[in-house]
């Protein structure tokens, strides 16, 4: 090999070994890069993931401030009533109700919101969950929370335990076959009560001393020891308390500040989400404005009903319930005071309560009250203790973030 | 001779090689280097916006409006603060400033809305 051939050849082998040292160098610059970019685009997503979550945030308060705007919930101003909206997946159901909330989108924002509204028809239709979404800039999320909402009234905790539950007198026409029994120890029916029998809201101070006199309350509430098999007894208010204009004390000591209106709307919304007596669960509240009579049993011992009959029902004469008839859970009959709307009533079986808003004179045929501690248990709403309950409020710990 | 300066051209032309690949590398170094410097810078800012948004959402008494915080090495100045949308909704935004690793002043906005729905904070199960 000449020198000039080796020079050649030391100088290529130096270029070689150059060009391998910038190639590692390079190399190792771009994985080192490569990491960093990894870690800018997951910092990124985690960003944006963040941001989703503060617009679903501010959805969710926005949907709970136009909540709180005044008559939120009332007639014509429920969202339930507007509109329905799927479900989310796993609150499936006919006792589910959904509705979208309308609300204004944000200015300037590239987050678009949406809220939907869910409740259970049956068990708390009072406490409303708000389910809140954001979507933009690739990433999306959720936000939910519960609100009372005062859509209803708690039912009283002092409500009469009675088999009937009167605002008058109560006397039966000759040869009536009636059976009013207060809630008992053992079988029903037998056995030592464990409460009134027939509880009236009204009886009249006929010697106007200020004070009902047991002579007094057995006139008003007629009742033969055969009508009372169980025993139980007659109750009454020991003052006078006047009925004219009809003060609704039967409807109030059983169905609290809950108005004619909310148990209708509460109704009306059961029957528009497809529940009915055979459903699974079964409807538990039917408002009746019809005045015919009614001749089909509804609830069972797990499962009572509310089975209001509404003033615009006893418009002229309360409807009867046919005779075989069995309805467990609570009856109304909204009679406005007026005693000659329940002449000669009569009824099949009631087990739970019978709540005449009125006297029951004359009444006939072959009934069965059975007092039962259930009775109250379809409209019973779990309201906390000591809650204000008119107003909208938070459920505390409701709040949950992520998928719905 | 002439083969000997062969060789020093090569050398030359090696070196030359050389730094311009190392200055590449370098730089690409020292941008990842600033860029991972600046996201952690960000993440912080970031972290400590939904700290501060956090506090405001939950309605704790001892959101501080005004703060500092000195994070590894870098000083973030918070600002929270509250606008009234209507009479039941706050929009609530807070600013992070902090110097950036160029030594520019860098800045972050996050915000969301409050409402002012009372919670009933007794026991309640639904």
């Amino acid at each position: 090999m000449t020198p000039a051939l080796q020079a050649r050849q030391s100088g290529a082998a130096t270029l070689l070994l150059v060009l391998g040292l910038v190639l590692l160098a390079t190399l190792g610059s771009a994985y080192s890069s490569r990491a960093v970019l990894a870690d800018l685009l997951a910092s990124q997503g985690m960003v944006r993931a963040a941001q989703a979550r503060l617009a679903a945030q501010a959805a969710l308060a926005t949907a709970e401030a136009a909540l709180l705007q005044p008559g939120v919930g009332g007639t014509g101003q429920n969202p339930f009533e507007a509109a329905q909206a799927p479900c989310p997946p796993p609150l499936q159901g006919a006792q589910w109700q959904c509705a979208p909330l309308p609300l204004p989108q944000p200015p300037d924002s590239e987050w678009r919101w949406s809220a939907t509204l869910v409740r259970d028809l049956i068990e708390s239709p009072h406490v409303w969950q708000i389910h809140a979404n954001a979507s933009g800039k690739g990433s999306q999320a959720w936000v939910r929370r519960s609100v009372f909402m005062p859509v209803l009234a708690p039912a009283p905790a002092d409500a009469p335990q009675a088999a009937l539950v009167l605002n008058g007198c109560a006397s039966p026409a000759p040869g009536s076959h009636w059976q009013i029994c207060p809630s008992t120890a053992g079988t029903p029916c037998s056995g030592a009560a464990t409460g009134p029998a027939v509880y009236s809201h009204f009886v009249p101070d006929t010697d106007h001393n200020g004070r009902i006199d047991p002579s007094e309350r057995a006139a008003c509430l007629a009742l033969a020891p055969s009508l009372l098999p169980a025993g139980g007894r007659l109750d009454s208010p020991s003052s006078p308390t006047p009925r004219s204009p009809c003060n609704r004390a039967a409807w109030r000591s059983v169905l609290g500040d809950n108005t004619p209106e909310q148990v209708r709307a509460w109704s009306q919304a059961q029957e528009r989400q497809g529940l009915h007596s055979l459903s699974q669960p079964a409807r538990n509240i039917y408002w009746v404005d019809s005045p015919a009579d009614w001749t089909q049993s509804l609830g069972s011992a797990n499962q009572p009903v509310l089975l209001v009959f509404s003033s615009q029902a006893c418009a002229l004469r309360c409807p009867r319930l046919a005779a075989g008839t069995t309805v467990q859970g609570t009856v109304v009959l909204d009679a406005g005071c007026d005693d000659e709307k329940m002449r000669d009533w009569q009824a099949g079986q009631v087990q739970g309560q019978l709540v005449v808003e009125a006297g029951l004179p004359q009444f006939t045929g072959s009934a069965r009250l059975l007092a039962s501690p259930q009775a109250h248990q379809a409209y019973a709403l779990h309201w906390p203790t000591g809650m204000a309950t008119d107003q909208v409020q938070g459920v505390n710990g409701s709040r949950l973030e992520g998928s719905p | 001779m002439k083969a000997r300066g062969m060789a020093m051209v090569e050398a030359l032309v090696a070196s030359a090689l050389l730094a311009i690949g190392l200055l590449g590398a370098t730089r690409l170094s020292t941008y990842a280097l600033h860029a991972a410097l600046q996201t952690r810078q960000d993440m912080q800012a970031h972290q400590l916006a939904m700290e501060a948004l956090d506090c405001a959402v939950a309605r704790l008494p001892t959101c501080p409006a005004n703060t500092e915080r000195m994070l590894q090495g870098s000083r973030y100045r918070l600002a929270l603060s509250r606008s009234p949308l209507d009479a039941a909704l706050d929009n609530v935004q807070v600013q992070v400033q902090w110097t950036g690793a160029d030594g520019r002043a860098q800045s972050l906005q996050r915000q969301t809305r409050v409402s002012v729905l009372p919670d009933w904070l007794g026991l309640s199960s639904p």
